[in-house]
């Protein structure tokens, strides 16, 4: 590392042309960045979940097309309403890749008589009904059927879909906007009207994430230049740790772009926070050539002995700080991974630079007029040295708080929910989550549940005894909140009915299998996913309106449990679909999460302990974490705020970034005890110089992720929030809890040189972290 | 709504066509093919059975197949009578449907059910349904309106080999006319030239896309007029394929009245009729 960074400073035009190759080298692919919001994609192809849902899929389908509502407070069935649904029909139906179109007015109504099944659109002609009698004769032919009423018009009569079948090789996300176009111009007249498909959502989350992404990264890059200005008071202060994390995201999203990761809901968020991390490593090494200029030290040497210190430390800090990303790869859910693996690299990325083009761009300009650092002190410094001095008078104190909070923290734990809803994450105001409830109060809810009943024999789903056996399922199901469900149950009923001149004495399963399949006739390998081609196998499906991830998983385990206790012959039920896809992407992200941030914890532990060859220190360093990881989890509980998809990975994010500041502490600390085997002047003298350093870095790096409180995405904001309070108290911990210990115990690591080498003679070489002192 | 499939369709495959023989067809043009192919699906009056057999497989990997005894009686330019006798498989035994085209007038479909015991038409604003899970509809055993509702290109000729046999084939490309109730708006047809036979086809949809395709598999001859004793439909975007081969072609005396009631469905046995 020495000779690179002697190689920047000597060839300091050579290290600018080598940093301008590799950032223009991966600026372009940024262009091809593709974003990407389906939720399927973010699972691995050999995944479980994914496997039962392909299988699932090539069995029945894929029945999802785009659905189209209106709703009117006073009703749909006025003249006005419905003309707007016939136009709307008439106009989506020509529109290439559109394979059908059902509205109220023209979906097929079945009636019998003693010689004829009639198949008959509801509105005669599909056309909307004109006078009053037409009208009236259209609401009974809707209200009067079990197929349609609540399907295509709630059953409170203010809301209708309309239902658009794409042909297999149609291109949603083409379709969709002329769709869009279509319902904008036809809204109005106390017709309100939402769509409802897929590529409409990814549509809306993308421009959402372009939007967010176009606002939040300048107002993160003011943000620091504000810092920066505050913190140098220079123009160089200000634009050399600039370019190094507008390098580093460069490097991240060319990166990101190469190897193919999508920008998704959760990496979109990667440049600002790199921006608020990256920042620090140029902070540190700048400062530090502040204070060896102010000495006098001519540029070559300060130049040398900065990047001498404070190599160590930037290492150091970003490999923890790396450490706590790539936790996230212990994530299944492949957003987080790649999340993590591109943060860290943005974060890899902004060392290297801190490490070369700092030095490179020192090595050109003039040294900067810095003030003598040693007269005088700065307010942040006397604030932080009367702190201390309350730390160290009542460490024990100290030391019996932060107990009483950690155990009050960790004591909410329990109470803590972990709910990864789509409303979680958008927030109940999001034009998306206002469509799913729209459906949920309208049409029996936006959340499935399927059921693949195989029997392994031909027709085997015909049998009257195994109609009766999901019959009772479909009970069971409403009797745990499922508003609606569909089966062959309902066409077998329906069509006994109607093939017995529509006596409703005859909705019911017939007695007999050759009865069914007579009825199902006309049906024979057209009926969707109610069966598959030979009525070997069929599903149930279940709509009801989801209110958390919590309801999913518990109607998952009930009916899981309903399963093992009555399918045990040989006719098997199993639970595919989104239902039971969420229950286990909810069990799995919590369980990965909780797994990476008890790997992060132990990996930044051991990591920390092998840098200071010291397993105390480890321990020490790993104290603020812990308290702050309870502390992040307990105010969530205690405020009723649960772990969303976000905030799940607050604390190993957390741990990764937090423990850069115990490492600052403990090492300075370490090298000061060393000198002066006095404790309290140690801790004075560490005050001043890093005490410092890391209250501007967390303030920095809170500021930078507070800065998320201003995204679309509710999730994201309260990650935004989370972390920000984290670093505040990640900081405090470390400049309270760490130096209450030190001076309590001096344990005798303190006393030890790590890693000592002898070089010419010096005993006394380790790794440095951290020589922040006053600087102007 | 129409398909181009239709007039693939079965009725040409079923019976004896039309001799066309002796017409000049040198001189022909793209819409006088597509004239003597509708023609070759229009039979001659006159009375036929076959067995028809239809091997389905589905996309989801299951096969399915399905066997009926079919009787046609056909009055030229009149109307033509269709009585689908289900044979197999045996939990449709008896299953019966009755289709009446009468010329000028809607198709008209009668199901009789043997579990229920009475017959019933099947009064639908369209006959778009699939017949027995097949690739083809209730519609497609209609006849078709092919001239009516295409217009087209001759694009080049050809050899084509069904089975074995080698037959040369003039290629035409169809278009939909702007009026036509159509599903597939375009397509590719190989024609026999010799016997106006449709020997393979593919259409397009809206889109342009391939969405199903037609291939005879088997030729044979019926009273010394050639037909198709095999044939493979796939929908080619579901990759659902229907398998149909024709057996026990007969001519029959003239069918009467009683055999198309439908009242008389329910006694109705194949058997009596010579299948």
């Amino acid at each position: 590392m020495n000779r690179i960074i002697h190689f920047a400073v000597d060839r300091p035009w050579w290290a600018l042309a080598m940093v301008v190759v590799v950032a223009l080298a991966l600026a372009f692919p940024i262009l091809n960045l593709r974003q990407e919001t389906d939720f399927r994609e973010f699972l691995s192809d050999n995944d479980e979940i994914i496997k039962l849902m392909d299988e699932a899929e090539k069995r029945y389908g894929r029945t999802m097309g785009i659905l189209v509502m209106v709703r009117n407070v006073d009703g749909i069935y006025n003249p006005a309403t419905l003309a707007k649904i016939e136009e709307m029909t008439e106009r989506i139906e020509p529109l290439v890749g559109v394979k059908a179109v059902t509205s109220p007015l023209n979906a097929q109504v079945i009636t019998g008589t003693e010689s004829t099944i009639k198949v008959r659109s509801a509105s005669p002609g599909g056309a909307a009904p004109t006078t009053t009698e037409e009208l009236e004769a259209f609401r009974a032919r809707v209200e009067g059927s079990r197929m349609l009423e609540g399907n295509v018009v709630s059953s409170d009569g203010r809301a209708a879909s309309i239902s658009v079948e794409l042909e297999l090789d149609a291109d949603e996300y083409a379709i969709t906007p002329e769709i869009v176009e279509i319902v904008r111009s036809l809204e109005g007249d106390g017709d309100e009207i939402y769509i409802y498909g897929d590529a409409y959502f990814d549509t809306l989350m993308t421009e959402e994430m372009e939007t967010d992404l176009n606002v939040l990264f300048p107002l993160a890059l003011l943000l620091m230049v504000v810092v920066l200005f505050i913190s140098f008071v220079t123009v160089r202060g200000v634009l050399v740790p600039i370019a190094v994390v507008v390098l580093s995201v460069i490097v991240a999203m060319g990166i990101m772009s190469l190897v193919g990761f999508p920008m998704t809901m959760v990496s979109f968020i990667a440049p600002v926070l790199l921006l608020a991390i990256g920042i620090a490593d140029g902070i540190h090494v700048l400062n530090r050539y502040n204070e060896e200029t102010a000495k006098g030290t001519p540029k070559r040497e300060a130049i040398l002995k900065t990047m001498e210190d404070m190599k160590g430390p930037v290492v150091m800090t970003s490999l923890t700080t790396a450490v706590g990303f790539l936790s996230l790869l212990s994530s299944f859910f492949l957003p987080q991974k790649q999340f993590g693996v591109v943060t860290a690299i943005g974060v890899l990325a902004a060392m290297v630079f801190s490490l070369v083009l700092i030095p490179a761009v020192m090595s050109l300009l003039k040294p900067p007029r810095v003030r003598d650092l040693s007269k005088g002190l700065r307010p942040l410094t006397r604030v932080l040295l009367g702190f201390e001095r309350l730390v160290i008078r009542f460490r024990r104190v100290v030391l019996i708080v932060a107990l009483g909070v950690l155990a009050f923290m960790v004591a909410g734990i329990p109470m803590l929910d972990v709910e990864t809803s789509n409303e979680e994450f958008l927030g109940k105001d999001h034009p998306a989550i206002r469509i799913l409830t729209f459906v949920d109060e309208h049409f029996s809810g936006g959340m499935q549940i399927q059921i693949e009943i195989e029997t392994y024999r031909a027709y085997g789903l015909e049998e009257p005894e195994i109609l009766h056996k999901m019959m009772d399922l479909e009970a069971f199901l409403r009797s745990q909140g499922v508003v609606k469900t569909i089966s062959l149950t309902d066409v077998v009923r329906e069509m006994n009915q109607r093939f017995h001149a529509d006596d409703p004495t005859y909705y019911a399963i017939p007695d007999d299998a050759g009865t069914v399949g007579n009825l199902m006739w006309l049906f024979t390998g057209d009926t969707g996913d109610m069966a598959n081609s030979n009525s070997s196998a069929g599903t149930i499906v279940g709509l009801y309106p989801m209110d958390s991830s919590g309801d999913v998983s518990r109607l998952a385990r009930a009916v899981q449990g309903y399963l093992d206790e009555q399918f045990t012959g040989d006719v098997e039920a199993r639970m595919i679909g989104a239902t039971v896809l969420m229950d286990r992407l909810f069990t799995r992200m919590t369980q990965s999460q909780l797994l990476g941030l008890g790997t992060t914890l132990v990996a930044v532990t051991a990591l920390v302990s092998l840098l200071m060859g010291s397993v105390i220190a480890g321990l020490i360093a790993a104290i603020p974490l812990l308290l702050t990881v309870a502390f992040s989890m307990g105010i969530m509980a205690y405020t009723g705020q649960p772990l969303d998809v976000m905030t799940l990975m607050v604390s190993a994010i957390a741990v990764g970034i937090g423990v850069d500041y115990s490492i600052h502490f403990i090492s300075r600390f370490r090298r000061e005890y060393r000198a002066h085997r006095d404790a309290t002047r140690s801790l004075q003298a560490t005050i001043r110089s890093t005490g410092r350093g890391i209250t501007y870095n967390a303030l920095t790096v809170a500021l930078g992720f507070f800065i998320l409180v201003f995204a679309s995405f509710k999730g994201i904001r309260m990650f935004g929030l989370q972390i920000a309070l984290t670093m505040i108290v990640s900081a405090l911990s470390a400049i309270s809890i760490i130096p209450a210990i030190l001076t309590e115990w001096t344990p005798r690591f303190l006393e030890s040189v790590p890693w000592a080498r002898r070089t010419n003679g010096n005993q006394d070489e380790e790794p440095q972290v951290d020589t922040h002192k006053e600087a102007s | 709504m129409n398909r181009i499939g239709r007039m693939a369709g079965l009725i040409v495959a079923l019976t004896a066509a039309l001799s066309i023989a002796g017409i000049a067809q040198d001189t022909l043009t793209a819409d006088e093919i597509l004239t003597r192919v509708e023609m070759q699906g229009q039979q001659e009056s006159g009375s036929f059975a076959t067995i028809m057999k239809t091997d389905t497989e589905h996309p989801d990997g299951i096969t399915t197949s399905v066997t009926s005894a079919v009787f046609i009686r056909s009055e030229l330019d009149v109307a033509t009578h269709m009585l689908l006798y289900i044979l197999e498989p045996a939990r449709d035994h008896g299953l019966t449907v009755l289709i009446w085209a009468v010329e000028g007038e809607d198709s008209r479909i009668w199901l009789f059910l043997p579990a229920i015991g009475d017959a019933k038409e099947l009064d639908a604003e369209g006959q778009d349904e699939s017949f027995a899970g097949t690739t083809f509809s209730y519609g497609d055993f209609g006849g078709g309106d092919l001239a009516d509702d295409f217009t087209a290109e001759l694009l080049r000729e050809e050899t084509v080999t069904v089975g074995e046999e080698e037959r040369e084939a003039y290629v035409l490309a169809v278009t939909a006319r702007p009026d036509a109730d159509v599903d597939q708006p375009t397509g590719t047809l190989w024609i026999d030239k010799e016997e106006f036979l449709i020997l393979r086809g593919e259409y397009f949809n809206e889109s342009g896309n391939l969405e199903s395709t037609f291939a005879a598999t088997m030729l044979g001859t019926f009273e010394d007029d050639l037909v198709a004793d095999a044939f493979v439909q796939e929908e080619v975007l579901t990759g659902k394929r229907s398998t149909t081969t024709f057996s026990s072609r007969l001519r029959l005396d003239d069918l009467p009245d009683e055999v198309f009631d439908p009242a008389g469905l329910p006694t109705f046995d194949p058997a009596d009729w010579g299948l």
